[in-house]
């Protein structure tokens, strides 16, 4: 006989795994939206944003009622307790991926394709991309060895919003006119490494549960 | 206080083999849970340390039990004396037929003492250390079965410290008892670690988890994994282990 809590974890499971292909949607959509300035898919993913926040708050209450009711120890604690925190990291991606679109809808056009070049925007949404595939496949295989590649393709996230002010200035200088855009899309540059690291976090989270390694604040060389 | 140790151990109740080769050593002043399946062994393994398998028909002992580093089972030792020095709590409290009074007077007055004042001055800081002398320093009269089944159980605790043992074995102490007399039964586990080592059987994971410092887990005879309570219950080594302790044992 299934013990109950085999249940209970396995209903968190899906739901885990349905939030996190809402928000890999989301993210994608997103990226459509730029570049295709797609006013309607920036609404549909404004839309999308509430359902997101009610399945957070389900895979929470879960949480809650596992940790009440059936005192969950060893990997079972480890996983409501990741679970906890992948559920609040998706969310904040959502909320990324949300604000990401009221920048399209403020717009109201395309920016130029030299302008999304010039801050490697495509780069960060495959990277995204790719990273959100990794936690998705890690959340439901529940196997931890291929997210140490998650820290690497941070990095790159992260260069490009490193080298994103000097070249705004050094583009600026001889375009003044596409400062307004410049900083809208180095608002998007920093979103999308903020969800990197929200990511991060995940893959994190995930180790922490199928190893008991705690990796939050340790440098890239140790994990 | 010095170490239990326990070397090698094996068990056999006629031809059934209790226990197998089982080896730990309890640090003193620390609470040390036994957890596992019914008849894993754990209850044997528990009466060992004040020879109560003695009784048991067909009861075949092979290893050693280190107390104060003296094998408890040499033919010199004197078993009265071992089980003053370790005293046992049992699942469903057993107070005597007699005055709560006279319960933790009991011991000391087979032991020949005499001195009223003497007697009423251990009586007292039994009950204290049992945290029950509040609760019963005016009925000290009355009869012990006049208390709840939780105030009987730490009358049985302060019976046990009146002839100040240092080791304290528990076999299922709490199993009998409603949330409240637990949780004041566990928090009096934590006080009496200061000067007591102590051993606990439980079936009770949550309160294994609560109340000791070191976890042993046995099955079919076996020690299978002894580590801190932490490690136990957060990252334990063995699949078996974490079968049991998250209730996925077939």
């Amino acid at each position: 006989m299934t013990p109950q809590i085999e249940i209970e974890l396995t209903n968190l499971r899906s739901s885990l795994i349905e939030l996190s292909n809402m928000v890999l949607m989301q993210i994608d959509k997103a990226g459509n939206a730029l570049n295709n300035a797609d006013i309607e898919l920036a609404n549909e993913v404004m839309r999308y944003e509430k359902r997101i926040n009610g399945l957070e708050v389900n895979v929470e209450k879960a949480c809650e009622n596992i940790l009440a009711l059936y005192n969950p120890v060893a990997h079972d604690l480890r996983y409501v307790l990741s679970t906890l925190k992948i559920n609040l990291n998706l969310e904040r991606i959502g909320d990324y991926a949300r604000s990401i679109t009221k920048i399209v809808k403020v717009k109201g056009e395309a920016f130029k394709p030299a302008l999304i070049e010039m801050f490697e925007i495509n780069k960060m949404f495959q990277t995204t991309h790719m990273m959100m595939l990794t936690v998705l496949e890690g959340i439901e295989t529940e196997q931890s060895t291929q997210l140490k590649g998650i820290f690497m393709q941070d990095d790159i996230l992260n260069d490009i919003q490193d080298q994103s002010p000097q070249r705004i200035t050094e583009h600026t200088r001889e375009h003044p006119e596409d400062l307004g855009d410049c900083l809208n899309l180095y608002i998007t540059v920093r979103k999308l490494e903020r969800v990197g690291d929200h990511l991060k976090n995940i893959a994190e989270e995930i180790i922490f549960y199928k190893e008991a390694k705690i990796l939050r604040h340790k440098k890239i060389k140790n994990k | 206080m010095n170490k239990l140790i326990a070397k090698n151990i094996n068990v056999w109740y006629g031809d059934n083999h209790a226990l197998k080769d089982v080896s730990m050593v309890i640090e003193p002043n620390q609470v040390t849970s036994l957890i596992g399946p019914s008849g894993c062994g754990k209850s044997t393994f528990l009466r060992l340390f004040n020879r109560m398998n003695d009784y048991i028909d067909n009861f075949k002992l092979g290893g050693e039990i280190l107390i104060n580093d003296q094998n408890i089972y040499d033919p010199s030792v004197n078993t009265e004396e071992l089980r003053k020095k370790v005293g046992m709590v049992f699942q469903k409290p057993n107070p005597f037929p007699s005055s709560i009074y006279e319960n933790v007077a009991f011991g000391l007055r087979i032991q020949g003492m005499k001195k009223k004042s003497q007697i009423d001055e251990i009586v007292e800081s039994s009950l204290r250390k049992a945290v029950l002398w509040d609760e019963v320093k005016d009925s000290l009269k009355k009869s012990a079965y006049s208390l709840s089944g939780g105030q009987q159980q730490r009358l049985c605790i302060a019976r046990t410290l009146a002839v100040e043992p240092e080791i304290i074995l528990m076999d299922e102490p709490a199993s009998a008892l409603d949330p409240i007399s637990t949780s004041k039964l566990e928090n009096l586990i934590t006080e009496l670690k200061k000067n007591y080592t102590i051993v606990i059987v439980t079936h009770n994971m949550q309160q294994a988890g609560r109340v000791s410092d070191m976890t042993a887990f046995f099955f079919m005879g076996s020690l299978i994994e002894y580590d801190t309570t932490r490690t136990m219950f957060l990252k334990p080594q063995h699949l078996q282990t974490q079968n049991y302790i998250t209730g996925r044992f077939g």
